[in-house]
């Protein structure tokens, strides 16, 4: 689980917008940039250029 | 998955110069490991924030700039690209609540805007390719009056027989900066009160910062190796001019 307090200051590093966070998935999803940045090890890896392009719709 | 080249070279560095990152400050030569304790007594002193602050420590490496701001009592936010040298920074970290470490660019930081009372680069920007967008970067995500505080090598780092070498091994980007520059860096990107300081250093008065800076600029032509200490402000609302 990630920190609440990194959670409340996390931002997506493209569109600096809100992210959601799926624990059970590991991974914090832009909706905005459709981005989703993998949790390994209980660190978020924020790098656009190991981001995963989204499918579907979202929430 | 694409790999950033940055992260590739990250990792190299890692596995190649592992035990001498994991050992840091405490190195086999004592001068270097007094140079190191001499920086962390710096980068304290020049942060100069109050207890439980919130502080970035951008580009914190195997982590051990984060072990002793935390043990200020400071809530440290680790950010680098190489994720294995968070791995690092964290398996060092015996203290609670620990530094949360956070895999990230420094030209794109992922936090939201005015969060940290400080941010910390030391030993660090002179890896990282455009640094004007580093320190835009660092203006962002600081609150108004928060501070960030630079340690950097001289002017001819790059040029040094040890970085060429750690260069040539690991393929790491190795600049070296005037002070001159990171000072127009840092006022460009809007910060104020950028003061430069001789061996982190704090200068009492107005006076005597203005003439450090003047001696500083004198003396950096015969002294191109010295370590640059900066440290500015992002203004308050009240501190900015009006549009």
């Amino acid at each position: 689980m990630l920190d609440k307090k990194l959670l409340d200051i996390l931002a997506c590093p493209k569109c600096k917008g809100e992210l959601e966070y799926r624990p059970q998935e590991q991974k914090l999803l832009c909706w905005a940039c459709r981005l989703g940045y993998r949790i390994e090890d209980d660190i978020p890896v924020m790098l656009i250029d190991e981001a995963q392009p989204l499918e579907g719709s979202g929430r | 998955m694409m790999k950033h080249p940055d992260i590739r070279m990250g990792e190299d560095a890692y596995a190649r110069e592992r035990e001498w990152h994991q050992g840091l400050p405490w190195t086999a030569a004592p001068a270097e490991t007094a140079q190191s304790l001499w920086d962390i007594g710096s980068v304290i002193r020049l942060c100069g924030c109050a207890k439980g602050s919130t502080v970035l420590d951008l580009g914190c490496g195997p982590g051990w700039t984060s072990w002793f701001l935390r043990k200020c009592g400071y809530r440290v936010i680790n950010v680098d690209i190489s994720f294995q040298m968070l791995v690092m920074s964290r398996a060092r970290d015996d203290q609670a609540p620990p530094a949360v470490p956070v895999a990230a660019n420094g030209e794109r930081l992922p936090f939201r805007a005015n969060k940290f009372d400080a941010v910390v680069v030391y030993d660090a920007l002179h890896h990282m390719p455009d640094v004007p967008a580093v320190i835009r970067e660092c203006w962002r995500v600081l609150k108004p009056g928060g501070t960030i505080t630079i340690g950097e090598p001289g002017l001819i780092h790059n040029l040094s027989p040890s970085a060429r070498a750690i260069a040539r091994r690991t393929g790491v980007l190795e600049k070296g900066f005037a002070r001159i520059q990171l000072q127009w860096i840092l006022l460009v990107a809007g910060f104020r009160a950028v003061r430069h300081h001789h061996r982190g250093e704090i200068t009492g008065t107005r006076l005597l910062s203005f003439l450090s800076l003047i001696a500083g600029f004198m003396l950096e032509p015969l002294l191109p190796r010295r370590k640059l200490w900066l440290a500015a402000s992002k203004p308050t609302a009240t501190e900015r001019p009006a549009p």
